[in-house]
């Protein structure tokens, strides 16, 4: 085991960021994220339309971090059996054999995740939450580190089955993948002429471990982790911290998962720019990450036309750092 | 036949996205006026103005007085006999000499009230739209320099405490700064983070504070203190003025020369 070494992580990390970018263009934003979900230890929801490189960056991103890597392609077929493992009877032997599933991997990769019905989505986060598998009368751990990163098209309705919303809540963060920009997506056209970059192993997954214990050592302040609950608790009453525009509007706020969240995403967050304590403004980054999957908005709302992105916009404008 | 409905209760803007969030949060509350939603009339308790229907009442009386009684009296015509330009009446009121008039504002002034508006400035905002505040663009309000709206109602306030820190020594930088205070008692607690970690300075502000009686004598500035080195905290502390005690609190064998500058670099706020 590796002694804290915020140095060590920033020079790692700097080197992981600058492999993935190698082969994923743009979309810095979304690297960003999907480290600081890493670090942080939890799991990470990709958000867009289809063709902007979420399954490219998730596949890169397990080469260069080392480990096993699972691709589960999710369709109306698919089985809960299909995710977790199930038993197989060895005619050879004459007994029932386990065979575990893809689930059990370092890094799994759930590409487009709404197109499973409930109960596969069910089996699945239930191994997210609890990192671990039961098949027959055994129990497998996960390995360490787990990652799961799953992707979803937002525009789809036909054919797919919404996440509902206690399953949602068991991502650490949900990530929107926006377009490139014009002078990325012409360096894609470019370099789509050419033999396609591969990235190389920067860590093992020893080392992922190492890198997110550091990542929890990161000092917080009280100011800050004050911030992050006034955030959270804005969403439940509005009224109360001074938001009236907001009252009446979010029909459920967001649990104290999303504080942790908050906190230990900042901290992922900090050690990636190569600080050892988490400031305001780590906070502020991931706050839009952390909780727009985690708010249920009102009927009043909704009838209004208002979105959970505007609650967040008006949210983080008005929230002030200090009280 | 087109369906009619309420406007929209919210008052936030709609259509808006992440791309929309500013690179920075906001470091003080923004400035918003306090909108005050009247109930309507048929929730309201209903209160008779009673002044004004006396007034209005006798008004009435004497106008039909007049009515009744000028067509007879010749007042009417009087009245409207048309006043020749060069026999000016006694009752009327002379131009007031010109040391007493005032300078005209100018027209752009922000306080002076348009034309035709009402009596008073609460009257004047009282008839703005509700969301008129609420319409003035950010980017408006952040031509301000900051702590232009401090101590204006509703407006950040500056906040106050005990000490402050000069010169901090190299590396070290205030992480937090946390000032509570009551009738008689303050406090404020300033956290630093440098190369040695992490490094906690309280003052206390009261009438019972006073020296620590264990620990060694250690000179800060023209006084002396006190310094207590465990193997749990180095901890130093001193009067810095009448009923005010200043600890530092660090690590335990944290170096005295740094130590030192860091109270020296501590100064009193009057």
């Amino acid at each position: 085991m590796r002694a804290p070494d915020p140095e060590w992580a920033g020079e790692v990390l700097s080197r992981t960021r600058s492999e993935l970018a190698r082969v994923v263009i743009g979309q810095e934003r979304m690297l960003e994220r999907i480290l600081t979900s890493l670090l942080a230890n939890g799991h990470c929801l990709l958000e867009g339309v289809p063709g902007l490189g979420k399954t490219l960056t998730l596949s890169t991103l397990a080469r260069v971090l080392g480990g096993s890597f699972s691709r589960i392609q999710f369709t109306p077929d698919l089985l809960p059996s299909d995710i977790v493992g199930t038993r197989i009877y060895r005619a050879s032997t004459e007994k029932f054999d386990i065979e575990p599933g893809p689930i059990l991997s370092n890094f799994v990769l759930a590409d487009e995740i709404n197109r499973a019905p409930a109960k596969v989505q069910a089996a699945m986060l239930e191994v997210m939450a609890e990192r671990q598998v039961t098949i027959g009368d055994q129990t497998f751990a996960a390995p360490k580190p787990f990652l799961v990163m799953a992707t979803q098209n937002p525009v789809e309705s036909e054919g797919v089955y919404p996440l509902p919303e206690a399953q949602r809540d068991r991502f650490l963060m949900r990530v929107p993948v926006d377009y490139p920009t014009a002078s990325e997506e012409l360096e894609i056209m470019r370099r789509s002429d050419l033999s396609p970059e591969t990235a190389k192993a920067v860590l093992d997954p020893a080392s992922v471990s190492d890198l997110q214990r550091i990542a929890s050592t990161v000092f917080v302040d009280q100011p800050v982790a004050e911030y992050a609950l006034r955030l959270v608790t804005a969403t439940r009453s509005p009224d109360a911290a001074g938001l009236t525009q907001l009252e009446g509007l979010i029909e459920f706020g967001a649990s104290p998962r999303a504080s942790l969240a908050l906190v230990a995403c900042g901290r992922g967050l900090a050690l990636l720019r190569g600080r050892d304590f988490v400031t305001e403004q780590d906070v502020y980054d991931v706050a839009y990450d952390v909780l727009n999957h985690r708010l249920i908005l009102s009927f009043e709302a909704v009838a209004d036309g208002v979105g959970v992105d505007d609650i967040l916009v008006e949210l983080l404008t008005s929230v002030p750092t200090r009280r | 036949m087109p369906i009619e409905t309420e406007p929209n209760p919210h008052r936030i803007e709609t259509g808006r996205s992440w791309r929309d969030l500013p690179p920075e949060p906001p470091s003080t509350a923004p400035l918003r006026p306090q909108v005050t939603v009247s109930p309507p009339a048929s929730d309201a308790t209903r209160r008779w103005p009673w002044g004004r229907i006396a007034a209005g009442a006798i008004a009435l009386a004497v106008g039909i007085s007049v009515g009744v009684w000028a067509p007879w009296s010749g007042a009417a015509e009087e009245a409207t006999l048309p006043l020749a330009t060069d026999e000016l009446p006694e009752t009327i009121v002379p131009d007031p000499p010109r040391e007493f008039e005032q300078e005209p504002a100018p027209p752009d002034d922000p306080f002076v009230l348009p034309p035709g508006s009402s009596d008073t400035p609460q009257d004047f905002f009282d008839q703005l739209p509700e969301d008129f505040f609420e319409q003035i663009p950010d980017e408006f309000l952040d031509q301000f320099p900051d702590g232009f709206f401090d101590g204006l109602p509703g407006g950040p306030v500056q906040p106050s405490g005990l000490i402050e820190l000069a010169d901090l020594p190299e590396g070290y930088q205030a992480r937090s700064n946390v000032f509570s205070e009551s009738d008689d008692r303050a406090s404020q607690r300033i956290r630093l983070l440098g190369p040695f970690g992490a490094i906690d300075i309280q003052a206390i502000r009261g009438p019972d504070v006073s020296l620590p009686a264990s620990g060694e004598p250690f000179d800060v500035g023209d006084g002396e203190g006190r310094l207590a080195d465990t193997n749990d905290a180095t901890t130093l502390s001193w009067l810095a003025s009448d009923g005010l005690l200043v600890t530092i609190e660090a690590g335990p064998g944290l170096d005295l020369d740094l130590l030192s500058a860091i109270a020296e670099a501590v100064e009193v706020l009057e």
